[in-house]
């Protein structure tokens, strides 16, 4: 099934994410910051990219921007954020992120929201 | 050319109105006097030289008529006769004929004709040196036989001269008695109110007074001038006063716009407060939010492992741990924004005690050595000399402790964390000083600013990477200060920070503590005597639940209550027939008998029957519980003020017995409206005497409450009574007066009164605070000196 890269700084929120993906069928990747992402997405090139936004080293706003700028930039990237408020989903989906999510993750909604995207990504690549 | 100017005038400008005026009159008069003396002088001269011309010319051609026939006959003899006529005028000084040259008569006798040579050959009258002089022909038959002369002198008009100038000078003399007459009258009417005048007005002007008024004497110029003058000045001072009325109101401006600047600056940092108030919960909801994610993920994936078949109980463990540490996380959180806001209101408590500064070391690095390894940090401490024990709030320096070394672990990487703890001895007295120093990351200069301020962080990215919500060190300042210390840091970028926390060995406040101890120790002995069982309100609470005991027990205690445990339905009426109570607190969920079957036992029965009952309980079935006969319904949670208000009203009555002494009315109806709704009974006296007499009678009063200034016996002699009587000695006083005390009468009075509240400055909480202290203090030591 699809890969997808989990970007996420804290050790305990990525292995709850990274496990009940796996759960659901999907292959997937990790990510300590925006630095590691770029690397792995060259190396990978996954389906979908679950991007945390405050990241040590290079945060994940500015990881989107260059993810978005370069040749890859038809792999949606989902914000997942602790960061609750509208401006900052706005700031999100300005820097091109295509959708957001608020943590705590309603895990359903987020599923729901990657088959979208990856249904959508399929369709545009074929 | 400047010659207008006040020193340039001319003199003659400048010279007083009353001296020109009189300068003028005077002059004037001369002038007139003068062109008088004149004019009339030289009209009695011409007058006088005409007529002793005149005259002289007659004398002379009569003379020379008469002389024709002597010297026709060349009679000397009566010529020299004729001549002699002349002496009846005395002017005459000499007559003469003169004959072919010769002197042929002369009078008087004698004189030569020398000197005739100076007489004017000719006819006619002419003069010459002060002298008239005329020459006559003497003529016979046509043919001139002589000459005939005379000589007058001007003694005459010397004489008229004379008179006229004493004319003159008395009129002169009359002229200048008259002036001074004239000038003096204007003087007093016009020259002397004007000067008055000026004077004055020169006065009003030097003194600026515009409220002044001159005195109007006459109805005249003068006068007139007066009224305008007045009028000008009060002109001036309806000017004067829109002048000072702008002033004021210009002041009230300036003032108005500086409290407006001042309140701009407070919007502004209260704004500023706001800011860092939303961005600090900003971070907090994102703070919260990352463990909560791990908590909620944590519990759903097992939910869903749960439900699989192959489960796998060692993974399972695994991550509930992980849920319990987010959640312990969570709750460390939450705590720390707890500490900070209750510090903000100035609602955190200490508690001191003596301990161990070693425990505490050892204690602080038992939590914070696994961290420091964890991140590859040598911890090394260090104590220097013998710390020996502190008196302070153990649990707070431990927290700072915790904060400090926890910060220079996590900003420190693979280095080296030192903690040093010394005893010192600086101005503020003995200290402790503990000092954490690290090898970290730094705080830049500008960091450093920001670093303690609560709901500011220093650097929102160091914060991103390192997590964290800046709350730490803003907890450890407060508490540092709380304990009477300080925390002070040094830090260079790249290089490593220095925390030092120093407080006071013993802190501040902790000598009258002890002291206050010792005091209540020694109110034992007195406090003995009182009839303890009947001041405090007997309690019987019947529930099987031991927290709801220990809660009551605790928050009750202090109150006046003496709390009976029953821990079933059976036990508590078991109790409940044997002993005495004020109040039943009963619980309705019990196992075997509940709390209805116990109501209705216990108001069937007649010696239980009267005691009130307080259901305590979570079923909010209040009819129920009123039908049954429950006096009162508590549903849980109980809050402790409900708590007390609702028993309030089964406690023993006038246990609490205040005598206010005070001769004004108006306090009397005041404290009594205060207190009436408290459980206190207040017996009031109108001055120390009264007060006296009732302290005889009344037993058991708690609380004097005292005014100073009374008649008969005021306050300071109410005191000295009082601490005769060794029975009364012990009774607390608060003063309440209008009276400014001094610092000295300050302190001489709380020698013997507990609490000095000024008149018209204390709330109804204040008073009641200081009275429910002192009684609570009197409980404590009562209870101690039980147990
Ligand atoms: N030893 C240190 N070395 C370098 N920086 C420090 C050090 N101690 C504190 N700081 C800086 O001061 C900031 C505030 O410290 P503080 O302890 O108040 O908060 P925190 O450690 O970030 O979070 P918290 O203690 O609430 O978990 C830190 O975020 C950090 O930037
Ligand atoms: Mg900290």
């Amino acid at each position: 099934m699809a890969l997808l890269l989990v970007v996420e700084d804290n050790e305990m929120n990525a292995d709850m994410l990274i496990r009940r993906l796996n759960r659901k069928g999907f292959e997937t990747a990790w990510a300590i910051n925006g630095v590691q992402a770029l690397e792995m997405l060259e190396k990978l090139k996954p389906a979908l990219i679950l991007m945390d936004l405050s990241l040590p080293e290079m945060d994940g706003y500015q990881a989107t921007r260059i993810i978005k700028s370069g040749p890859l930039r038809h792999i949606p990237v989902i914000a997942l954020t602790a960061h609750a408020l509208l401006e900052d989903q706005q700031k999100a989906l300005t820097a091109g992120c295509d959708d957001y999510e608020t943590k705590p993750i309603n895990f359903p909604q987020l599923l729901g929201k990657i088959h979208n995207h990856l249904g959508e990504a399929y369709d545009n690549s074929e | 050319m400047a010659r207008l100017s006040a020193d340039t005038h001319p003199w003659w400008r400048r010279t007083s109105l009353r001296l020109k005026l009189q300068s003028s009159i005077v002059g004037y008069a001369l002038l007139v006097l003068l062109i008088c003396a004149v004019s009339l002088t030289w009209f009695a001269n011409t007058y006088f030289h005409q007529k002793a011309q005149r005259d002289l010319q007659m004398l002379g051609e009569v003379l020379a008529d008469n002389s024709r026939a002597a010297v026709t006959f060349d009679d000397a003899g009566s010529a020299a006769n004729i001549l002699e006529a002349s002496k009846g005028n005395p002017h005459i000084r000499m007559a003469m004929i003169l004959k072919d040259g010769k002197v042929f008569a002369a009078y008087p006798p004698g004189i030569t004709s020398e000197g005739v040579d100076r007489l004017r050959p000719g006819d006619g009258v002419w003069l010459h040196e002060d002298h008239y002089y005329v020459s006559v022909p003497i003529v016979v038959a046509k043919d001139v036989k002589g000459r005939l002369y005379l000589q007058s002198d001007l003694q005459e008009w010397e004489e008229v001269k004379g008179n006229l100038y004493k004319v003159f000078s008395g009129l002169f003399a009359g002229l200048l008695v008259l002036t001074g007459i004239v000038s003096y009258w204007l003087n007093m009417h016009i020259t002397r109110p004007l000067s008055a005048l000026s004077t004055w007005a020169t006065q009003v002007s030097r003194a600026k007074d515009f409220n002044a008024r001159a005195v109007k004497h006459n109805d005249d110029e003068v006068g007139t001038l007066v009224d305008s003058l007045n009028t000008m000045l009060a002109e001036l001072a309806k000017q004067e006063s829109i002048r000072s009325w702008n002033e004021i109101l210009e002041t009230e401006i300036r003032e108005r716009k500086e409290v407006e600047r001042d309140l701009i600056a407070m919007r502004n940092r209260a704004e500023a407060a706001n800011q860092a108030k939303s961005q600090f919960l900003a971070n907090m909801s994102h703070e919260l939010r990352t463990p909560l994610n791990a908590i909620i993920g944590y519990s759903e994936m097992l939910q869903d492992v749960m439900t699989d078949e192959e489960l796998d109980r060692v993974e399972l463990a695994g991550d509930v741990d992980k849920i319990r540490s987010a959640g312990k996380h969570l709750l460390s959180l939450i705590n720390d924004i707890l500490d900070l806001s209750k510090i903000e209101a100035g609602k955190m408590d200490l508690s001191i005690e003596a301990f161990n500064a070693d425990e505490l070391i050892q204690d602080v690095i038992g939590t914070i050595a696994p961290l420091a390894e964890s991140r590859g940090n040598r911890l090394r401490i260090n104590v220097e000399g013998e710390i020996g024990i502190i008196y302070s709030d153990v649990t707070k320096i431990r927290q700072i402790l915790f904060n400090l070394l926890s910060n220079a672990v996590k900003f420190t990487h693979q280095g080296q964390v030192d903690l040093t703890c010394a005893r010192i001895h600086d101005v503020h007295g003995e200290q402790v000083e503990f000092s954490v120093h690290d090898s970290g990351i730094g705080i830049s200069q500008e960091n450093l600013e920001v670093l303690f301020k609560p709901f500011s962080q220093a650097d929102a990215s160091t914060t991103r990477k390192y997590g964290g919500t800046g709350l730490g060190l803003a907890i450890s300042r407060s508490y540092a200060k709380m304990l009477g210390g300080e925390i002070v840091v040094a830090s260079e970028v790249g290089k490593g920070s220095t925390f030092t926390v120093k407080f006071p060995v013993q802190m501040e406040g902790i000598g009258e503590l002890f002291a206050e101890r010792e005091a209540t120790g020694h109110e034992r002995a007195a406090s003995r005597e009182l009839d303890e069982p009947l001041e405090q309100t007997q309690l019987l609470l019947i529930d099987d639940d031991e927290a709801v005991h220990n809660i009551l027990q605790y928050q009750l205690s202090r109150h006046g209550y003496m709390i009976h445990s029953a821990m079933s339905g059976k036990e508590g009426l078991k109790k409940a027939f044997e002993e005495n109570f004020d109040v039943i607190v009963l619980d309705i969920l019990m196992p075997e008998m509940d709390g209805w079957q116990v109501l209705q036992k216990l108001k069937s029965e007649a010696k239980t029957m009267s005691i009130p009952v307080v259901l305590y309980t979570i079923v909010a079935d209040k009819e129920k519980g009123y039908a049954l006969g429950a006096d009162d319904y508590l549903v849980k949670p109980i809050s402790k003020s409900k708590l007390l208000t609702t028993l309030k009203n089964y406690r023993r009555s006038s246990s609490n017995k205040i005598l206010l002494i005070d001769d004004d009315r108006h306090t009397l109806e005041l404290v009594d409206a205060y207190l009436a709704d408290m459980d206190y009974q207040l017996i009031k006296a109108e001055n120390g005497r009264e007060g006296l007499d009732i302290l005889q009678v009344e037993q058991g009063t708690m609380i004097i409450l005292l005014d100073l200034i009374m008649p008969v016996m005021n306050g300071f002699e109410f005191i000295d009574e009082v601490r005769k009587h060794p029975e009364f000695a012990k009774i607390p006083i608060i003063v309440i007066s209008a009276h400014d005390l001094s610092n000295k009468e300050r302190s001489l009075l709380l020698q013997h009164t507990q609490v000095i509240i000024k008149k018209g400055e204390y709330s109804r909480q204040e008073l009641i605070g200081n009275i429910e202290t002192i009684l609570g203090n009197q409980r404590d030591a009562r209870k101690r000196s039980g147990s």
